[in-house]
């Protein structure tokens, strides 16, 4: 009986260290690991667009965006009817205050280049302006 | 600073004893119906998203402790024009580049210190605007002040140009010393400029640098709530004028003094001296923040 279990015991042991791949494939088919989902968008320029009459700004939100420009990451807050000297809107914020307006004010948006990557709605936390963008 | 360290009382309420850059015959004129009218489209009463129960000014001003969103965290220098009669334009710049700054989202957590340049003006975009610029024109015999009214229509209606010091050189086509008064390490300083003087096609640069929004408080209170969302409030009280920069609860308002220092207002003063009070929110942004000279 000692001489069963001790056999055993080996042929367990041997199973472990096989399942445990030491020179062999598992034995059971795992499925394929998911897509890694980045969190955050790359961007370049990051805008908090807002209506004073409906919202003030939070300040964390506030400190939140200067984070983002010590990131080199340029940074800044709109109010919805700035305009430029010539009292256009700036060219700069022209897509991304399209995009803006469409979510809704106040709102995040992400640029990459001339290309809106990111919109993030009504943030509130510092968290919420420096994770949005990578 | 704390909102909430204890200052010595005998600090406040320091008023010099001669000053006439805002007498009492200009200040008069400062209603708010003439305040309105100076301002044309940019003039905006309180908005009511911006009230704060007074009950919920402490934790509004820890909230500013805690992320340095103070007003007085918006700029990154002093003025000083002493012995002249500049304070309502310096009153002015305050308010318009604190407002340049909360825009470009930029943070000082130290606000001004004399005699200092942050290397992070000339990174992120910090301008410099020059108080002369508007006073020459608020008053064109130099000495005797300006009032409220003037030096806001003149800024609304035109701009104000940038400073000849800046953190960076920008390109600037037009610029202007900021006062015939002491100036310092980040204020240029030189002779009076009548209008008719100032650079040739200086208008194509000033409009750059324009108020489109000035908000008016209704009370003491209203003006409190614009501070503690980071506004700056020029006022005007004992023939001088200033940008309130920092609500300290049950004690009164710490502001940049146009003469290298901090001062502060008792509460007992920002009950009374808020009339006539205004705050820049929001002001003409560049096309291009690399590019401020195009």
């Amino acid at each position: 009986m000692k001489r069963h279990r001790l056999v055993a015991l080996l042929l367990c042991g041997g199973a472990i260290t096989m399942a445990a791949g030491r020179g062999c494939t598992p034995p059971v088919d795992l499925p394929d690991p998911p897509p890694v989902v980045q969190p955050v968008s790359p961007g370049t320029a990051v805008t908090y667009f807002y209506e004073k009459n409906q919202t003030a700004i939070p300040a964390a939100v506030q400190a939140g965006i200067d984070q983002l420009n010590r990131r080199d990451i340029v940074a800044t807050i709109y109010e919805n009817d700035n305009t430029d000297g010539d009292d256009d809107v700036p060219e700069q914020y022209r897509v991304s205050l399209v995009a803006a307006r469409g979510a809704g004010l106040p709102a995040l948006v992400v640029m990459n280049g001339d290309k809106v990557v990111n919109v993030v709605k009504s943030p509130v936390t510092l968290e919420a302006v420096t994770g949005a963008v990578r | 600073m704390s909102s909430f360290t204890v200052l010595d009382p005998k600090l406040f309420d320091v008023f010099r004893k001669k000053h006439d850059g805002y007498p009492d015959r200009l200040a008069r004129e400062d209603t708010p119906s003439a305040l309105r009218d100076a301002c044309g489209y940019a003039s905006r009463d309180f908005p009511a998203s911006f009230w704060i129960e007074p009950k919920d000014w402490e934790d509004y001003a820890r909230e500013n402790d805690k992320h340095k969103t103070h007003p007085i965290n918006r700029i990154d220098r002093f003025t000083n024009q002493s012995p002249t009669h500049e304070c309502t334009t310096h009153s002015l710049r305050a308010n318009i580049e604190g407002c340049w700054n909360f825009q470009r989202g930029i943070i000082y957590p130290e606000g001004p210190k004399k005699g200092y340049r942050y290397p992070e003006s000339e990174k992120l975009g910090s301008v410099w605007f020059s108080p002369l610029s508007v006073y020459a024109e608020a008053n064109p015999r130099m000495w005797g002040g300006a009032n409220v009214r003037q030096v806001l229509e003149i800024a609304c209606r035109r701009g104000i140009l940038p400073e000849t010091i800046q953190p960076k050189n920008y390109g600037f086509k037009h610029a202007l010393h900021g006062t015939t008064g002491k100036g310092g390490t980040n204020q240029a300083n030189g002779k009076w400029v009548a209008v008719r003087n100032f650079p040739e096609g200086w208008q194509e640069t000033a409009k750059l640098f324009r108020p489109l929004e000035v908000i008016f408080p209704g009370s003491w209170e209203e003006a409190v709530c614009l501070v503690l969302h980071g506004h700056f409030v020029s006022v005007g009280r004992s023939g001088h004028a200033i940008p309130w920069g920092q609500y300290l609860p049950g004690q009164g308002m710490a502001y940049p003094d146009s003469y290298d220092v901090i001062r502060y207002d008792s509460m007992r003063t920002v009950k009374s001296a808020w009339r006539g009070a205004f705050s820049i929110v929001s002001m003409t942004v560049p096309d291009d923040w690399k590019q401020l000279a195009a």
